[in-house]
Parts: C-alpha cells; structure tokens; sequence
C-alpha cells in the first residue's frame, strides 16, 4: 500500500470543503505565478488550455478553458435532417465514432418506435465492443506516455491497428465510421470476419496480460499514480462523472448492464470497479486499472456476441424514404459509450429536421471536477490527472 | 418507482398548482413552476423515497412559436435506480431560473453551457460564464432566431466561392458539341 501523496501543507481532500472552496473564484493578487498550459501541450489530449495559477511546484487551482474544438454539432443537426446528420455523429467523439452513432440512432428510434432487426443488434454490438477496445488502448497507451512511459504506446497503438483493420472491412473507415443507420446498420458483416475476430479476441487476451507484465504492475508507473487525484464515490457522483470514471471510484453503475439496451441483456461480464488495491479507491492508477480490466471484459462480450449471432436476416428495419418523427415527441438515450455514458436528448417539431438534439458527453462533464480536484496538487501530476480521466476535446466542445 | 408514482408523489408532496401532471411521448415530463423548481429540486434529492444523486442533463430549447425557453432536467438515481425529466417554462426575452449547482455539482458546467449557447440566466450560478465560445462572442447561437454577424476580430466566417468564373466541364462539352449536334438550325433561316 502507498500512501496517499499530496503536496505538503495542503489538506487532504474533503467532498465537501472542496466543493464549498471550488465556488469561489480565487482573486489574483500578484503572489502567485498564472501559467498558461496549452492550447497546444502534447498531453491535453487535444486543444484545450488550462489557466494553472501555481505557487512553485504547488497548484493553486487550474481553470480548464474548453471550447477550442467547438464545431456547433447540435445547431448542425437542426439543418441537416434526421438521416443526415448520422455523420456528423462520428465527430462527436472521433476516436470511439461508433457510440456515437449508436446513442443517436437509439433516440430517434424510441422517438419513432422503430424494432431494431436482431442481426442488426448484434452487428451494433460487435462493432461498438471492437471500438471500445480501440479507444481504451488509446487511453491507456497515451496515460503512460503521459507519465514518461514512451514504450508501452506503440505496443497499444499495434492493438489498435488490428482493430482499425477490422473495422474498415466491416464499413469501409478508420475513424469516422457513420456505420450505423436509423433503423439498422449499413452493412452486414463481410465474409469470414467472425472467424477474423474470434482470431484477433484469442490473440488479444493474451495482449492483456502482457500488458499488465510491461506497464500496470510496474513499480515506477505505481508509485507515480497510487493514491493521486483521489475521488470519492460520492463527490464522483456528486459532479456527474460517467464510465469507467465512475467505476474507478468504486460506483457501481454501467448501463449496458443496469439498463440493458440493443442486445446486452443477452450476455454476462465482469464489470470492473475500482478497489485501491495500491493505494486509495478512486486514484488515478485505479481509473488506469479499470480501462484495462474493461479491454478484457469487451473480449468476453465479443465472445458471447459471436457465438449467439443470427446466421442470418436483415440488418434494416424496414422505413419511409423521409422520416417523419411524430409532433412534439422527445426521447432520450443513454448509452455506455468508452469515455461513459452518453446521453443523446432529440426532440420533434414534425419536420423533416429534428427540432433539437442534445449530446451530454463524458468529457464534457469530466472536465467540470479538474478545478476542484486540482487544488493542493503538483503541476507534474496535473497531467497524469488528466490523463486519468480520459477527457478527448472534441468530446467537449461538439 | 415509475415516472408516474414520483409525478403524483412529487404532486402530493408539492400541491397541483406547483407542478403539472406527467405529459409527452415517448419520454414523459413534468412541467413545474419555474418559482417552485429549487424546491421541487430540494425534494428530489433529498426525500427519502425518491433520492434523486444524479443530475444527468440541462437542457435549453428555444420555442420562437410560443415565445418561450423550455429547460429539460434529466435526473437520475444511482440508489433507488430510477429516473425522472422535469421541464420550466421561461419567458423568452428575459430567460431566467435558479441555478441548481447548490444541489448537485454537475449543474455548475450544464448550466454554463446553457447560459452560452441560450442565453438562459441561472441566478445564484458562483460562475456564470460562457464556456464553449469566446467571452466576447455577442448572441447565442441555439436561439432559433440567431444570425451570424460578420466575422470575429476580423476573421471572416464568409469567403468568396473559388469555383466563381470557372465553366463546368460538361457544359463545355456541350457548348462545342452544339454546333456539330444541330446542323439542322441554320437551314431554318
């Protein structure tokens, strides 16, 4: 067991003091140093800027300042149509497209009350679980990177062109699928690819393990994360964190499971929460652990998946050429997409173009504790903080 | 509970005038008092048979029809495993409503990004500020009504079309091949 490392003279942290101080803008007067860190720093993961206000070594308070990547997906998607704006999904969240395109295709189905063919369902599935390895290989990976591990990135990176490989045999793209349609999907699986996934789920549960040899147990990597960044079950609920975040603090909570959608009420896995086992639950190498875990558990849905998928049947259900969502209806969808649950809120005017649609994203509402939970910590670990909580900026900004 | 149990335990709790029954498909929502949402909001976090831990989403939507603001509260419960959509109508020129960051801690970001893109007034928000665009961006852009004005700090958001001037290809084509297609025309004259 480590123990918890803070900052001296700083208090540990308490939910609600903290919570009490992080309302309260802190005045500048002039003591202490105002450092810009971004828009443009390798480690943010994108383009976001964090106002750290540091005495020394010690932070302050870090304001994030999001907005750099804000492309108005919502205000796009009152001008584009309902089928239209399926591609402008995948941008939401570019590096895990799929969930995305899911969570928007459940809410304008509910609105519409459309069945979901079962071999449909299942494609959706295998697909989304293929892209959640991807995206927590990429999380992982630049986590370690982030912390001064350079290695282990390529060896994920490798991972991930696997499933990059797949992925663009079942719907001709790398990153920004649009796979999914109203209704169904766009394409069935292509020949042999269950065979071609069964091969890669063998070969990569082995990776798994591996990679827990090369960089999750290692000593350097532990010591710098156990007992970092801890939050609370309670304060991780309390700001609204999502997915494996809120797992990490010891929450347990995962969609697919507690409000089983598409096909998931069909399968059983291991849900991973965070324990503490070196150091605190709710610590940054605990979030870490969970998105490991996670990668090994999306093996055993894609197993389950493959085993029980229809020989055959239609992958569309069967729709007007122009949707025409009833006047006035409003649905919602919640999904567990790999950066947490996402929630895609539509409403109808009756129209050919939806009236409103609202994406609340993971990110989004990861980004909302930094300021509180930066108080009292060291600029080094600012970036493993954020890091560990695998905020991407598109996912942000929209 | 259902929807429908916590509408008429939150109408018992509240009185009818306070809070109107459930309405809308396929997700159903109560419309309450815009005055009376902090206390609605209280309830559904604290009672005992409800504790509502989770805001999940604010929402803004803008009806240029009505001449309202409607703002959609996704709640959520990770105790009791239930979920609840209530909804306030405001005035649309001078949208305002309490804030709900004394409860939960999510409404702090929600709200901001509300108060951006509607312009929507949270009163006794600790820090009402645009968070997706820029401090001096003047408008917000999820109003029905808005118009892009011309640019920011001189960076056009309007270009000039680099296909002007250019002829399409097949209405070349077609211009070279009219002659030779229609001999029959200058006989006519």
């Amino acid at each position: 067991m480590t123990q918890p490392r803070r900052a001296p003279e700083t208090p540990t942290m308490d939910t609600d003091a903290a919570n009490a101080e992080a309302m309260k803008l802190i005045p500048y007067d002039g003591a202490d140093m105002i450092v810009n860190m971004g828009p443009q720093h390798p480690s943010t993961h994108g383009v976001i800027n964090f106002l750290v206000q540091t005495d020394g070594e010690v932070m302050r308070r870090a304001i994030p300042e999001v907005g750099y990547l804000h492309r108005s997906i919502e205000k796009i998607a009152e001008k584009v149509g309902w089928n239209g704006f399926m591609p402008y999904t995948d941008r939401v969240d570019y590096i895990a497209a799929m969930f995305a395109n899911q969570g928007y295709a459940m809410a304008v189905e509910k609105l519409m009350n459309i069945a979901v063919p079962v071999r449909a369902e299942y494609c959706r599935v295998i697909a989304c679980e293929l892209n959640r390895i991807a995206s927590h290989l990429i999380s992982v990976g630049t986590m370690a990177t982030d912390i001064g591990a350079m290695t282990p990135f390529v060896y994920a990176l490798r991972e991930r062109e696997f499933i990059n490989d797949l992925i663009e045999e079942l719907c001709g793209a790398r990153l920004t699928y649009n796979y999914m349609r109203i209704g169904g999907v766009a394409f069935d699986l292509p020949n042999g690819f269950v065979e071609k996934v069964t091969t890669f789920v063998t070969h990569f549960e082995k990776i798994v393990v591996e990679w827990n040899r090369l960089i999750t147990e290692n000593e350097i990597f532990i010591q710098r994360l156990a007992g970092m960044g801890v939050i609370s079950g309670k304060m991780a609920i309390d700001y609204g964190l999502v997915g494996p975040n809120l797992r990490a603090s010891g929450v347990d909570f995962d969609v697919r499971r507690d409000l089983p959608y598409s096909c998931y009420g069909d399968f059983k896995w291991e849900i991973p929460l965070g324990q503490g086992l070196k150091g605190q639950v709710g610590d940054c190498w605990d979030r870490f652990y969970v998105r490991v875990i996670e990668m090994r558990e999306c093996c055993s849905i894609l197993r389950q998946a493959l085993a029980k998928l229809p020989p055959e049947g239609p992958i569309m259900a069967k729709l007007p050429r122009k949707l025409k969502p009833p006047v006035g209806g409003e649905s919602a969808s919640r999904i567990e997409a790999a950066r947490g649950e996402m929630l895609y809120y539509v409403v109808s005017d009756g129209t050919d173009n939806p009236y409103r649609v609202k994406v609340r994203t993971g990110s989004f509402m990861a980004m909302g504790i930094i300021d509180s939970l930066s108080r009292g910590m060291m600029i080094a670990d600012l970036v493993a903080l954020i890091a560990s909580l695998d905020v991407v900026a598109p996912e942000i900004d929209r | 509970m259902t929807r429908e149990e916590i509408a008429s335990y939150l109408a018992g709790k509240l009185g009818a005038d306070k809070i109107a029954p459930l309405t809308g498909k396929p997700d159903a929502f109560c419309v309450v008092q815009t005055a009376a949402l902090l206390e609605c909001a209280q309830l559904l976090r604290d009672d005992e048979a409800l504790r509502f831990d989770d805001l999940n989403s604010v929402t803004g939507i803008d009806y240029l029809k009505d001449q309202k603001i409607r703002v959609t509260y996704h709640f959520w419960s990770y105790e009791k495993r239930h979920d609840f959509i209530l909804k306030v109508e405001l005035n649309r020129d001078t949208p305002s409503v309490e804030s709900l960051v004394p409860l939960w801690h999510s409404a702090d970001w929600l709200e901001r990004e509300q108060y951006d893109l509607l312009g929507v007034k949270f009163e006794h928000h600790p820090d009402l500020r645009r968070v997706l665009l820029p401090d001096d961006w003047v408008g917000h852009p999820h109003r029905k009504d808005y118009a892009e004005h011309g640019g920011y700090h001189n960076i056009s958001n309007t270009r000039e079309s680099p296909l002007d001037g250019f002829v399409r290809l097949d209405s070349l084509k077609k211009a070279q091949s009219e002659p030779a297609a229609a001999p029959a025309e200058p006989t006519k004259h």
